[in-house]
């Protein structure tokens, strides 16, 4: 997948080139080349199907991280496109024109990330969660632990550590 | 027949349900036929489905926030939860990630070993399916059969751990 | 036209005595959130409350809690995870039909509502609608350890905890997947719980209605159905 790399560096701003396995591969690209990137591998270099589109919180750089997955029938390659967004302000353009099943994946950023897609036909609907008013929950600055323990009312529990177990009742002399 | 489909604006059919040629209902969630728990909302004419939208959700429960807060190997109970009629492939899978990301090679009777269960697993999952999806429309004896052979398979999974169904 | 009769003026009258009007029977509910409505839309709202049933005569309710106890069918609500373990039940190996128990489709003619374990909001408002709509002496059985404390999804946010403060349980069955026998074994229980007069759920659900509904409201946000759903 070198050969493609070469040709797509010649055109679009790449970098980090990664090739993880014989047919697995990712690439960064700037986020405002995505939508040309992905419509020139469709069309020119048979990169036919998406696969997902998922993101990653990188909460220490402040991004997010969104990886598109397309896959090539003709020699069974995978690419990986990932592009950097920002955590403050995170609104990307929306790629539901080129696949229809970007719609649906766009819908559950939205939700999960709160990752804007304007444009995008349903993406404000809850797909998932109902009745949701909270934050964006997959972000990692939302502690479920903490939500959980005060929304719902917790059966006292009864935790056996092994060793504190064998303290106390095996061995108590000790 | 075409004119079982009424036009279309703005991207979306515009269903006129007072002229009594549609009926729009749910197949919900509470449903012998619906396999699982999920739900449909359904704009039929007669006997043909004619729009059909989802309702998903009703399962969520947060599997990557949950493994967030847990060690690699804590969260092997988790990922085989994920799909409930065949959990094994979601082990497979998370075992072979942290393969790859571990640089570990495993033994060639762990593969054998590992072959066999997933083979047996696709098995009983389409068992399942063969006879939960004859049961919705009628065929009871598709539904018996099936589900019986799907039992000596989960007979052959508990010599394997103790479990029938989640191995972990 | 004069000798088509007005037969609402007529004189035969037929006595019934003890015949409360409809109205009258419904007094003691204005604390239903659905008591406001208009005339028109009353109709399509449970406009009273659930009321507790007191057993009756003692022989008789032997009979009934026999009867009762010997064909409960089971609604076909396939919650979660132990929807899996439904369905060998009804096959020939662990055969549930000796026990005369059957699936049922519909909540109107189900008399034991299964909840195979774990809850998530969106479950739980259908849960409640449908236990809801389910008539006369009806039965909760909880499997799975996710029903029970929460389970491995203990700090999820989209599961509930304990669903006892949601819907009366009346017999709990362990296991992360139970086996079939383990949950034959949890009908039994509930069998022997009902033909000693002690299965309450229903009562209990009537008494402390106003408990239960508090803590559904906070947990679903978005309340768009009856107070009851009858």
């Amino acid at each position: 997948m070198k050969e493609l790399y070469n040709k797509l560096t010649l055109q679009f701003n790449l970098s980090e080139f990664m090739q993880q396995r014989p047919n697995l591969a990712f690439v960064t690209v700037e986020k405002r080349q995505l939508v040309n990137l992905l419509t020139c591998l469709r069309d020119i270099h048979h990169y036919t199907h998406l696969v997902f589109v998922t993101a990653v919180d990188w909460l220490e750089n402040n991004q997010f991280q969104l990886t598109y997955m397309l896959h090539n029938y003709e020699n069974h390659t995978d690419l990986g496109i990932r592009i950097l967004l920002d955590r403050g302000n995170p609104v990307m353009e929306t790629i539901h024109h080129l696949w229809e099943q970007g719609r649906v994946y766009q819908r559950e950023l939205h939700e999960m990330f709160g990752i804007d897609f304007p444009g995008s036909p349903g993406v404000e609907e809850p797909m998932i969660l109902e009745g949701w008013q909270g934050p964006p929950v997959m972000r990692r600055d939302f502690d479920t632990k903490k939500y959980s323990l005060e929304t719902y009312d917790h059966r006292a529990r009864d935790t056996r550590e092994p060793e504190q177990h064998m303290k106390e009742k095996l061995y108590p002399e000790d | 027949m075409a004119d079982l489909y009424p036009p279309i604006v703005n991207g979306k059919s515009v269903f006129d349900l007072n002229s009594g040629k549609y009926l729009k209902m749910w197949q919900g969630p509470q449903h012998p036929g619906v396999t699982g728990n999920m739900s449909l909302e359904l704009v039929i004419s007669g006997d043909q489905v004619v729009e059909c939208k989802t309702h998903v959700g009703y399962l969520h429960r947060g599997f990557e926030k949950l493994m967030e807060r847990r060690r690699y190997i804590n969260c092997f109970p988790i990922v085989c939860r994920i799909c409930v009629p065949e959990p094994d492939t979601n082990e497979y899978l998370f075992c072979t990630a942290m393969e790859e990301l571990m640089g570990v090679e495993i033994p060639e009777r762990a593969k054998w070993l590992r072959t066999l269960n997933l083979e047996l697993s696709r098995l009983a999952s389409f068992l399942m399916w063969t006879g939960g999806q004859s049961g919705a429309f009628g065929h009871g004896t598709v539904a018996q059969w099936a589900l019986a052979h799907r039992d000596y398979v989960l007979d052959l999974f508990e010599e394997w751990t103790g479990a029938r169904i989640y191995h972990m | 036209m004069e000798d088509i009769k007005d037969i609402t003026k007529t004189e035969t009258t037929i006595e019934v005595a003890d015949v409360k009007p409809d109205r009258e029977w419904r007094k003691d509910d204005a604390s239903l959130m659905n008591n406001e409505l208009p005339e028109e839309e009353k109709d399509w709202f449970a406009d009273a409350r659930p009321r507790k049933v007191m057993p009756a005569w003692a022989p008789i309710e032997k009979f009934f809690n026999w009867a009762r106890a010997h064909s409960l069918w089971i609604l076909a609500f396939g919650t979660g995870c132990g929807a899996i373990e439904l369905r060998p039940l009804v096959t020939a190996r662990y055969d549930i039909s000796r026990l005369g128990m059957q699936p049922r489709p519909t909540p109107r003619q189900a008399s034991v509502f299964m909840i195979g374990g774990y809850v998530s909001i969106k479950t739980l408002k259908r849960i409640v609608r449908s236990y809801e709509q389910m008539q006369g002496p009806k039965f909760v059985v909880a499997v799975c350890s996710c029903a029970i404390n929460g389970g491995m999804y203990w700090d999820s946010y989209n599961t509930v905890k304990r669903i006892d403060q949601y819907i009366p349980v009346d017999v709990y069955v362990t296991g992360c997947m139970p086996r079939p026998e383990a949950v034959m074994a949890g009908f039994s229980k509930l069998k022997e719980l009902i033909l000693a007069g002690k299965a309450e759920g229903q009562n209990l659900y009537a008494e402390k209605f106003d408990w239960y509904k508090t803590n559904q409201k906070q947990v679903i946000k978005d309340w768009n159905m009856p107070d009851y759903n009858w």
